[in-house]
């Protein structure tokens, strides 16, 4: 009979069914591997983030930046504007002209001034009253312009002034903190040299050395560098004095310790008639101890299985990346320049959101902005009706975990207006006047969220928040608006 | 818990859900490992490695087929990807195209550690073909498209790892069988 098979069939049929443990000390790296792979993945969400972050704080200042820039430019053209229909067109314009080349000589000679404060500190005084000199110098022209504008009654030229002004205090104001940052750096360098002085006073050629070093410095600090050479021969009397005391308590710890050899062998003999009565309150207290150890250990067991837990349930929670946020607000449209009242309307909007991390969430949205608002200029009553669309790209940022969690969110909004009207009075026809205003602007949000779990994917949201507005308007540069809001809404994680 | 809450669980990176994954699952592939590797350190590492890519890539798997299956394709996977890289298959390619790659021998007889031993022991691209046809049915298609290599390749690889390993476990229960009649005179 052949009972031969094939091997391969033979094979299998006999490894079939097998299991072999591997070593106990597989899962540990494992779990090592695994837990650093996390720790990794954390980092890079954080990186991601901060990144994102940066880029939009570079947007942000880039953009504002370019709108600064650009108000410049328009208010000295529409200087120009306003000159030509003057009667004396041809002089005003030359001295606006004049006036502009001045401020950017004036400018520049700033700038070199400032430079030479660097060389010493005895020139500064100098040089700041050379730049007073050149402003008033520079003020020469401005004059007769306001003159010839005062008869023709237009106050635009009081802005140039206020301008030039403005750069003026700037430029004394810098000369001032470079001064005060010369004389800090001077004391800085004082201070090292004292330092330098205290090291060469050990040396043989300390005296010279010093007496260089001080040629330098201030009457005070000469003072200081004095009081700092007393100092030193001191300290060095205290260490010879410590190391003496040293010597004689090494020599009275060596007195001890024989008093102590002798004691312990008159110790021994009690020791032993003690220990045979001592034995089972030993064992007592042991048994005690070892019933305490176990006791510590479980309750240690205890707290590392809940954190545990904790965690778990965290990373559960982390499983939901994405969210949709339709949200209704009410927004308080405000200046801090200007009083507007009747200022409160009903938005809304949606925002899409993307857990970069379980506390860090970035979110796009886009929201109907609508601002309405009563204002009072010359005893002349005013509604204004904006209309924006938002597209705020916010950072939502987990700072406090409980049944209500807390965010704080901050971002950016581009604001692109799509109408703008005013009226009289309420009901009255509306004339557009968006010319007035900015196409798009930006503005700067802070806010907190709270969130309450309703189910399991869904949360109820409600989220004060204030947002900063740049350059609301073409014409005035110095319009520095604000909007706050409540927003709520129920927000679906997915 | 159930295989569809573990999976789920481990999808979410939950540590003690990778963890009674582990458990669960680490004797079965181990021997996989045991059958693929020269030794059983490399056995280890070898599970290990597939262990961090099944708890990486568990968000792909679609609850579609056996999850067992796909935890030892895997297994199955590194370790080709392994010897690929070490560049360890150096094994004089012959595309000698074998019809008939039966090879007959007597009831084996050897313990289950000696014959895991003759495996180990067999050069490693004719272990790789062995296993993958013999003991995880792969076909030579397969075969030839994992190891790159031509389908009459993989044939007559397996044919001599048959004869190869007919050879050693011959040759081993001889001496086993010598070392029993020894102990029991």
């Amino acid at each position: 009979m052949n009972t031969k098979k094939d091997i391969g069939s033979q094979v299998k049929a006999h490894l079939e069914n097998h299991k072999v443990s591997p070593s106990n000390a597989l899962w540990s790296n494992l779990e090592k591997e695994l837990k650093a792979k996390k720790k990794k993945r954390r980092v890079f969400f954080f990186w991601l983030s901060f990144g994102m972050g940066a880029i939009a704080l570079l947007i942000f200042s880039l953009f504002h930046a370019n709108l600064e820039f650009g108000s410049e430019n328009k208010s000295y053209d529409a200087i120009v504007i306003d000159k030509k229909s003057d009667n004396e067109k041809s002089n005003n314009n030359n001295t606006t002209i004049i006036a502009n080349e001045k401020l950017d000589n004036n400018s520049s000679n700033n700038t070199e001034s400032m430079n030479t404060i660097d060389n010493s500190s005895s020139e500064n005084d100098e040089s700041k009253n050379n730049i007073d000199h050149k402003s008033f110098g520079n003020d020469k022209p401005l004059v007769e312009k306001t003159v010839t504008n005062k008869k023709t009654g237009h106050p635009n030229n009081i802005k140039e002034n206020t301008l030039y002004s403005k750069k003026h205090s700037n430029s004394h104001h810098q000369i001032k903190t470079n001064s005060t940052v010369i004389n800090q750096s001077k004391t800085s360098e004082n201070e090292i040299k004292q330092k330098r002085t205290v090291t060469h006073q050990n040396s043989s050629n300390s005296e010279n050395n010093s007496s260089k070093i001080i040629s330098f410095s201030n009457s005070k600090n000469e003072k200081e560098v004095e009081d700092s050479k007393i100092s030193t021969p001191k300290s060095s009397q205290k260490t010879e004095n410590s190391s003496e005391n040293n010597s004689k308590s090494i020599k009275e710890l060596d007195n001890d310790n024989s008093n102590l050899s002798s004691s312990n062998e008159n110790d021994k003999l009690s020791k032993k008639q003690l220990n045979s009565l001592t034995h089972s309150d030993e064992e007592k207290e042991n048994k005690l101890k070892k019933k305490e150890e176990v006791v510590k250990l479980k309750k240690e067991e205890k707290e590392k299985k809940e954190e545990k837990e904790e965690e778990e349930e965290e990373e559960e929670e982390f499983l939901n990346r994405w969210s949709v946020f339709p949200h209704a607000s009410l927004d308080f449209y405000g200046s801090f320049n200007k009083s507007f009242s009747k200022n409160t309307t009903l938005n809304y909007g949606i925002y899409l959101g993307y857990s970069l991390h379980e506390d860090i969430m970035v979110r796009i949205g886009v929201n109907q902005l609508k601002f309405n608002y009563q204002l009072i200029e010359n005893n002349v009553k005013q509604f204004q009706e904006l209309n924006y669309l938002e597209l705020p790209l916010e950072i939502k940022h987990n700072i406090i975990k409980k049944s209500i969690n807390t965010y704080a969110v901050y971002g950016i909004s581009y604001l692109f207006l799509d109408n703008a009207s005013i009226m009289t009075s309420e009901n009255e026809n509306r004339i557009s006047n968006k010319i007035d205003f900015e196409n798009t602007t930006i503005a700067l949000n802070i806010g907190l969220n709270f969130e309450k779990e309703l189910f399991k994917n869904l949360t109820f949201n409600v989220e004060p928040a204030f947002k900063y507005h740049f350059k609301t308007y073409k014409s005035k540069s110095n319009s520095s608006n604000f909007s706050t809001s409540i927003l709520m809404g129920i927000e679906y994680k997915f | 818990m159930n295989l569809e809450r573990l999976i789920k669980d481990c999808k979410k990176n939950n540590l003690k859900a990778q963890s009674e994954l582990y458990n669960r699952y680490k004797d079965t592939l181990y021997f996989q490992c045991l059958k693929y590797c020269k030794t059983s350190a490399d056995a280890e590492d070898n599970l290990q490695d597939a262990f961090i890519t099944i708890f990486s890539d568990i968000k792909k798997y679609n609850n579609k087929g056996s999850f067992e299956g796909w935890m030892k394709r895997i297994t199955i996977n590194k370790a080709i990807d392994k010897y690929k890289k070490e560049s360890l298959i150096n094994i004089v390619i012959n595309d000698d195209i074998i019809k008939d790659h039966t090879v007959e021998i007597e009831p084996i007889t050897l313990p289950l550690n000696e014959l895991l031993n003759c495996i180990q022991n067999l050069p490693t691209r004719y272990r790789l073909v062995f296993n993958l046809y013999e003991l995880d049915n792969y076909s030579h298609q397969e075969i030839a498209n994992m190891l790159s290599i031509s389908i009459g390749t993989s044939k007559s690889n397996l044919h001599r790892a048959k004869l190869l390993l007919k050879d050693v476990i011959n040759k081993k229960s001889a001496s086993v069988n010598i070392n029993k009649k020894s102990y029991e005179h």
